[in-house]
């Protein structure tokens, strides 16, 4: 006899997570630089034209803040508050020459992504040597990236908005290859459960999850006329190098994923290796 | 229905005294007290009536009341079987119907096709609150009719915790729960094959499947309507307000997908005209040459080994998922009832009851409608049927008019009766499973509180309606 519990992890399955789109306010920016004045203006410019088909002149208002206008972390959060931007725009390690090494975001941009609610786009540091030749580009493609794709609306609704017209947006879902196995294992040494059977239906209803979220933000984008191609993508990998070559083969020009966690104060899980290590694409933290 | 534990239990011979009779009134009494404090006493309700089936047995062969010269030289068809007292005491065809049914019910929902229909209707109640209550009661009545009360009850009932949970209405979960479990009983008496009492009352008073629905069907419709709307009233279950509230209500409820559940559209189709045919064929029965004499056992039965097919070389995965705690529970509670019939225990409750058959058709049906509800509230409906459709198949002016109220009033009483405790039926008992499953708090009084506005209600219904169609 079927149990209450069979028929409810059917209807469980049935009950999908829709997108709805609402298009995020973005009305004022702010980029937040360690260079000076005159620097600072041309960096400006450049980032501009980067974002000029999805963040127009015309419809936000730029602020750029120089080495000047902060000291420490401090001021820079005043700053912050005294301007309110819908967006941060900085890179990482802000007043330091740690940049060269990869090996962190600085202490700026560790408190900013933290503490304020608002969204942080991270460009390649200006000195890198990518950077210019990154900003002289088109934006084009977008990638969300998610380890819990499903019901993440607010990232599909900012991944879209930095998606061009005629531009790509990649929803991503890389499961970590080594915590199912860590599960799996657990669940080989459990009688009661059929070892291969769960392998097969967790790894298919952990991706089917992250599919249909995908095909129903596919069909709700479509439904607001974005003209932006939607493409899901859902797979088992190690997630740093399956982003590396999802980035690579995509021809992606930039990240759009969480970076806070409601219950710990240091950055989301897999957002701080990620804009740690990938530092020649821009990211946008949420 | 198999008749041999009653023809057995009433071959009795022996003479048994008023006080071993009363001994083991006091054990049923027990019984029916450790099952209503299930939960207290951390028990399953198998092990419970298990425990008082081995007492009952020993205590009746103790007592010297149980037949084993009869049992264990029975000849049937030339041949001399023997068999364990405790074994013809159970309503095997009941076991083999339960088996055979929820088996076909289990493959056949692999197909998706019931939880096909049951999102289908969440999305078109478009998320609204009270649409989704009328829909919901609606289908579990239907679906109670014609799979089974305790099947209905699952599917409903986890579609419940669901999409409440999605719509963000987990607070309604109590009141839904509650009025979808009181509609199973409802819904068990739509047929003749609805429920165990229907088939055991109906086939002894001689009733016709078709005349049957058309004398229930009035009935069900009022009780089922009253009783939401009621369920609406009590528990604040009310429509959207504003639109959007609505709006909201309707994305979210667009979200989920019917087609999740069908692993195989060739299955599904399959599957849904298996489940006519199995109604129809399930219907026609008595109808049937060859099978009518082999009984809606060997059809349900039937039914489900020929699903089986799809599953063949996965079949064990079905057979463990069998509810043996039910199997086992009316397994042990047959063996008891039938030490009590032998004990006359039965005979001293039928005693009770017959100064109420001479108080006239409008009185006595009333009295006896109420009486079996009560009865069947504290323990199991279909020995209760059985022999209160005995007693009353013994009446010559009853046992003659397939019309009289008294068959009605015990096929109301029986199935109705389920309503007032939690205990009364199993698809009740589901429905609380499912509600303490959630977290939510609600003790054996807790729910006959909440139950006896409805119960009374649908009972007061039922004796007006007997009254007027009789």
């Amino acid at each position: 006899m079927s149990t209450v519990d069979q028929f409810e992890s059917v209807f469980k399955a049935a009950a999908k997570s829709t997108y709805e789109h609402e298009k995020p306010p973005i009305t004022k920016v702010l980029l937040v630089t360690d260079l000076e004045e005159a620097e600072a203006s041309l960096f400006l410019k450049s980032v501009q034209k980067y974002f000029e088909k999805v963040l127009p002149e015309s419809d936000a208002e730029w602020v750029v803040l120089n080495r000047e206008d902060y000291l420490a972390v401090k001021g820079l959060l005043e700053k912050v508050e005294d301007h309110r931007p819908d967006l941060l725009i900085t890179y990482r390690n802000l007043r330091s020459e740690s940049w060269r090494w990869p090996y962190s975001l600085g202490e700026h941009l560790d408190v900013l992504t933290q503490v304020t609610t608002t969204p942080v786009l991270v460009l390649p540091h200006p000195d890198h040597e990518d950077c210019a030749d990154l900003l002289a580009q088109t934006l084009t493609n977008v990638m969300a990236v998610s380890g819990h794709l499903c019901g993440e609306g607010t990232l599909v609704q900012y991944a879209s908005t930095f998606t061009p017209k005629g531009g790509k947006l990649i929803l991503s879902h890389v499961e970590d290859q080594s915590t199912l196995e860590r599960y799996l294992e657990a669940i080989e040494k459990i009688p009661e459960i059929d070892s291969d059977m769960a392998r097969e239906l967790l790894l298919t209803r952990l991706l089917n999850d992250a599919k249909d979220f995908s095909a129903s933000a596919r069909i709700g984008l479509e439904a607001v006329g974005l003209e932006i191609e939607v493409e899901g993508r859902a797979q088992v990998g190690r997630r740093l190098e399956d982003y590396r070559k999802l980035i690579e083969d995509g021809h992606i020009d930039l990240l759009v994923m969480h970076a806070k966690e409601e219950d710990q104060m240091a950055m989301h899980g897999m957002a701080h290796p990620l804009a740690v290590e990938l530092r020649s694409v821009p990211i946008l933290l949420l | 229905m198999s008749s041999l534990p009653l023809i057995l239990a009433s071959s009795l011979e022996h003479s048994v005294t008023t006080g071993v009779t009363y001994i083991f009134l006091g054990l049923l009494v027990c019984m029916i007290l450790c099952l209503a404090l299930e939960e207290k006493i951390h028990a399953k309700k198998s092990v419970i009536v298990g425990i008082f089936s081995i007492f009952a047995l020993f205590l009746g062969s103790w007592f010297q009341l149980l037949p084993f010269d009869d049992v264990g030289n029975l000849v049937i068809g030339g041949h001399k079987i023997s068999l364990p007292v405790y074994i013809p005491g159970v309503d095997w065809e009941v076991i083999a119907i339960i088996l055979g049914s929820s088996l076909f019910v289990d493959v056949t929902s692999k197909s998706g096709l019931f939880t096909w229909v049951a999102v289908k209707l969440t999305k078109l109640s478009t998320g609204d609150p009270l649409r989704l209550l009328i829909l919901y009661g609606v289908m579990t009545v239907v679906f109670s009719a014609v799979l089974n009360n305790v099947t209905a009850m699952i599917i409903v009932g986890s579609l419940t915790g669901v999409s409440l949970k999605k719509l963000n209405q987990s607070e309604k979960l109590l009141g839904f729960l509650l009025i979808e479990g009181l509609l199973t009983n409802i819904g068990g008496l739509l047929t003749l094959i609805s429920s165990v009492p229907n088939i055991i009352v109906g086939k002894t008073a001689g009733i016709e499947f078709i005349d049957f629905f058309i004398k229930a069907a009035p009935y069900v419709v009022l009780a089922t309507i009253i009783t939401i709307w009621m369920g609406s009233k009590l528990f604040k279950i009310s429509s959207l307000k504003s639109k959007e509230e609505r709006s909201s209500a309707q994305i979210l409820v667009s979200g989920f997908d019917e087609n999740e559940g069908i692993e195989s559209p060739g299955f599904f189709r399959f599957g849904a005209i298996m489940t006519f045919v199995f109604i129809g064929t399930v219907a026609m029965t008595s109808q049937l040459p060859v099978v009518s004499e082999l009984g809606l056992g060997f059809v349900a039965l039937s039914f489900a080994g020929i699903m089986l097919i799809k599953y063949k070389s996965v079949a064990d995965r079905f057979y463990k998922a069998i509810d043996w705690d039910l199997i086992f529970f009316f397994v042990c509670l047959f063996a008891v009832i039938n030490v009590m019939e032998h004990a006359l225990v039965l005979n001293l409750i039928g005693d009770w009851l017959k100064p109420i058959l001479g108080l006239g058709d409008s009185l006595g049906p009333a009295i006896l409608l109420v009486a079996s509800a009560a009865a069947s509230s504290v323990t199991d409906n279909i020995p209760l049927a059985a022999m209160l459709a005995k007693i009353l198949g013994g009446i010559p002016e009853i046992a003659g008019n397939s019309d009289s109220p008294y068959w009605w009033a015990v096929i109301f009483g029986s199935n109705l009766g389920g309503n007032i405790t939690p205990i009364g039926s199993a698809s009740t008992l589901v429905s609380v499973t499912i509600i303490h499953k959630y977290g939510l708090k609600l003790s054996f009084a807790a729910f006959v509180k909440m139950a006896v506005p409805y119960a009374v209600i649908q009972l007061a219904l039922g004796v007006v309606y007997l009254y007027l169609t009789s």
